[in-house]
């Protein structure tokens, strides 16, 4: 038996002392050294619930607590609920038989004990439960990195009450939406005071998905807000973000950026963008008013890019709508399809969302992540 | 009664299982009895050489085998497919009309992971049945996640280990009369350490070392901000405590509370024979020259808790013949059974590792044998060899 088995404690419950001393005995012969006994099924719970064991052999008949209820405790129990245990009942005892897995038995021995089939089930259960542990041990370990990884990410996004004020101080109203396909994303938003009323947007939208794109997104949106005083000026900033993002990313690794300012004096959305799905005119309830042009080289790939400076007509009654490519490729490139949904949606990005995420699974698409960002003109 | 699961059970009506029996009779038995504990994706095999056949093509999650059959027998189709590394682990129920404890041992000696004895007990076989295919499913989600999360890690590890400098940076320290040896290593597959080299506008050279609290990928996407940031900075007349000051500063608004990191950054001045250099909270930097060893001062606040901070500049002398060491604190926090290694520890290791032809490799495996290291290790040697440049690292 592989030296992991034999390191795992267990733990024998039987009323007989001969019955304990002879599994010990075969135990030990095979080369378990951490076993442990107990007499009667009170003592046996005592030490399940207080000590670590790896697997229990657990007589039915004893005195007071017997095997079923011993073993109903244990399931009920979540430190004890997944323990191999390992119940003994005579071949013949078809109704023990049954009555011993409806209490939660893991398997069970044939009385009298016989040596090889005794290691054959010990073996099986922990070799199982070995690789079952190994296998949680790493899923607990990623999922409070990746947890925290994911608090750190929505860190990164507007606080709800910036928002508010920013939204408040161009007199829009601001909505968004979000799904990842994996518990990271490189989707990454965000507002800029853009002066005079004027509120800045961008959305960014790295290749890829899950940690690695996390990376590429957290590093771009350090430069994204490091240019917080080019926020007037789009094409300079994309500019910018694009001649020190090119000597970050690794070839093959790229990102689409659309940064504009929304200005309501102007009814207008000046804006410039680096490969990224066209900013949408919309209309509440009534679908897609306006695409606009999102082309542009991608960030990353050469340092010299510039940037044009595009404007959409925003006038009052009017949305904006920026998404990342998620949303469009959902559609099948369809823009009618979208406005569709966009009429559907009414006046919620969720609703939106979970439109496109269904439509996109629908297709086969393998799931990206998906952001939607929109501002209404009142 | 069954009582209700403490832990959420997984689903198994998915599962496909495989009835092989001789007996046609037996064989419909086992489906309705299979049926009735609500699976439905079932085949059947009436002999050895069938079953091998269906686990092929059906896949099933589990086998339900007789043992004495024409053509192929259960024993050697257990055995062959514990002899393929593809169905080592297929559950194999053995059902059979032999009772004899030898003949249990036997299956079991030929790989089968559980035996019945006919005539069947229906409520045992489904438990038995029904126990497998839970293992069955949660192993195979429990691979699912490993498998989806190894390769994005792998992905991102590669990505981490492109912002170190490469091999020709470090080469080229040379043409500063420098020899630079640089040894990191994640405890995971994502660290919080981050080490780098640039230079000022007079062409001297400028060694930081990072070490952002935590581990994981969380560390890891500290290091890429605090990377990018970097990269944006100015380094041309470059003030050890200004500079940090100044990336402290830039730093503190994107750390969320309870995130910090620990820094030293600084100069080699080769024609005054300093290193000037500003700490953030760092280790103490560890100086070997001929005089023996002393430890400079990594005191000062760590960078992300509060945006104002200012920074002291300090020196060390870097005579030829001299050798710097800056380390992650896992260096000097290594378990070692009677408390950690520390300071002192850390330098005698080192000394003893220096007096050697290959000391960075050597200090490393001296820490592993230290003890436990479960935090990022980086260590850097910086080295003014002894009148003028040599070849090689440190």
């Amino acid at each position: 038996m592989i030296g992991a088995v034999t390191a795992c404690r267990l733990l024998v419950v039987d009323d007989s002392e001969v019955n304990r001393e002879l599994i010990g005995m075969l135990l030990a012969g095979a080369g378990f050294a951490d076993i442990a006994y107990a007499g009667d099924g009170e003592t046996a719970l005592r030490r399940l619930m207080s000590e670590p064991f790896d697997l229990v052999i657990l007589d039915i008949v004893m005195p007071g607590l017997d095997g079923f209820a011993v073993c109903r405790r244990l399931r009920e129990e979540r430190r004890t609920a997944d323990l191999p245990v390992l119940v003994q009942t005579a071949l013949t005892g078809a109704e023990d038989r049954s009555r011993a897995f409806a209490a939660g038995a893991t398997d069970l021995l044939s009385k009298p004990i016989d040596r090889d089939e005794l290691l054959a089930r010990v073996r099986i259960q922990l070799e199982n439960r070995l690789l079952i542990r190994g296998l949680q041990g790493y899923r607990d370990r990623l999922e409070q990195e990746l947890a925290l990884a994911r608090s750190m990410y929505d860190h990164l996004l507007p606080a709800p009450g910036r928002v508010a004020a920013l939204a408040a101080a161009a007199g829009v109203e601001v909505a968004h939406a979000s799904r990842f396909a994996s518990e990271l994303g490189g989707d990454l938003w965000g507002l800029f005071d853009a002066g005079g009323g004027r509120l800045g947007a961008w959305l960014l939208d790295v290749a890829g998905r899950g940690v690695s794109a996390a990376l590429n997104a957290f590093r771009l949106h350090g430069l994204v807000q490091e240019l917080q005083s080019l926020a007037a000026a789009p094409a300079e900033l994309l500019a910018a973000v694009n001649s020190q993002a090119a000597a970050l990313l690794a070839p093959g690794e790229h990102a689409t950026l659309v940064y504009g300012v929304i200005d309501p004096a102007e009814g207008a959305f000046a804006y410039a963008a680096a490969a990224a799905p066209s900013p949408l005119v919309i209309r509440r309830g009534s679908g897609l008013l306006l695409q606009g042009d999102g082309t542009g080289l991608p960030l990353g790939v050469a340092a010299e890019s510039r940037y044009e400076l595009r404007r959409l007509p925003l006038p009052p009654g009017s949305g904006l709508l920026l998404h990342s490519n998620a949303l469009l490729e959902a559609a099948e490139g369809d823009v009618e399809r979208l406005g569709g949904w966009l009429r559907a949606a009414g006046g919620d990005p969720s609703g939106l969302l979970a439109t496109a995420a269904e439509a996109g699974q629908r297709a086969g698409q393998a799931g990206d992540d998906m952001t939607i960002l929109w501002f209404y003109r009142p | 009664m069954t009582p209700p699961p403490a832990v959420p059970l997984p689903d198994i009506a998915a599962c496909r299982v495989l009835v092989v029996d001789d007996n046609a009779i037996n064989c419909e038995l086992l489906v309705a009895l299979l049926e009735r504990a609500r699976l439905s994706c079932i085949e059947t095999a009436t002999d050895g050489l069938e079953a091998l056949a269906a686990i092929e093509r059906f896949r099933p999650d589990l086998v339900l085998l007789d043992l004495m059959m024409p053509r192929l027998d259960g024993y050697e189709v257990c055995r062959r497919l514990r002899a393929d590394a593809r169905h080592a682990d297929l559950p194999v129920l053995v059902q059979t009309s032999l009772t004899r404890p030898e003949d249990r041992a036997r299956a079991f000696a030929a790989g089968a992971t559980d035996f019945v004895t006919k005539p069947l007990n229906a409520a045992e076989l489904e438990a038995r049945v029904r126990i497998h295919l839970q293992n069955r499913v949660l192993i195979r989600n429990l691979r699912q996640y490993r498998e989806r999360t190894a390769s994005e890690l792998v992905l991102a590890r590669s990505m981490q280990r492109r912002l170190l400098p490469g091999p020709a940076a470090i080469a080229a320290m040379a043409a500063a009369g420098l020899r630079l040896g640089a040894h990191f290593e994640p405890s995971s597959e994502l660290g919080g350490d981050l080490w780098g080299l640039r230079h000022d506008d007079r062409g001297r050279p400028v060694l930081y070392l990072a070490d952002f609290s935590g581990h994981g990928v969380a560390a890891a996407l500290n290091t890429f901000r605090l990377h990018a940031i970097l990269r944006g900075m100015d380094f041309a007349d470059f003030e050890p405590a200004r500079f940090l000051a100044d990336l402290n500063r830039r730093l503190c608004p994107l750390l969320p509370d309870g995130q910090f990191a620990t820094m030293l950054i600084g100069v080699v001045d080769a024609a005054a024979g300093v290193f000037r250099y500003a700490s953030a909270a760092s280790t103490a930097p560890l100086l070997l020259a001929e005089g023996g060893l002393r430890f400079g001062d990594g005191s000062g606040l760590p960078l992300g808790i509060v945006p104002e901070v200012a920074y002291d500049d300090r020196s060390l002398p870097l005579a030829p013949g001299s050798r710097l060491l800056l380390y992650s604190d896992a260096a000097i926090e290594v378990e070692t059974g009677r408390g950690v290694l520390g300071e002192d520890g850390f330098a005698g290791l080192a000394a003893a590792a220096f007096a050697g032809p290959a000391p960075l490799p050597d200090l490393v495996a001296r820490l592993q044998t230290a003890g436990t290291i479960d935090d990022d290790l980086t260590l850097l040697v910086l080295e003014r060899p002894p009148g003028g440049t040599g070849p090689g690292a440190p």
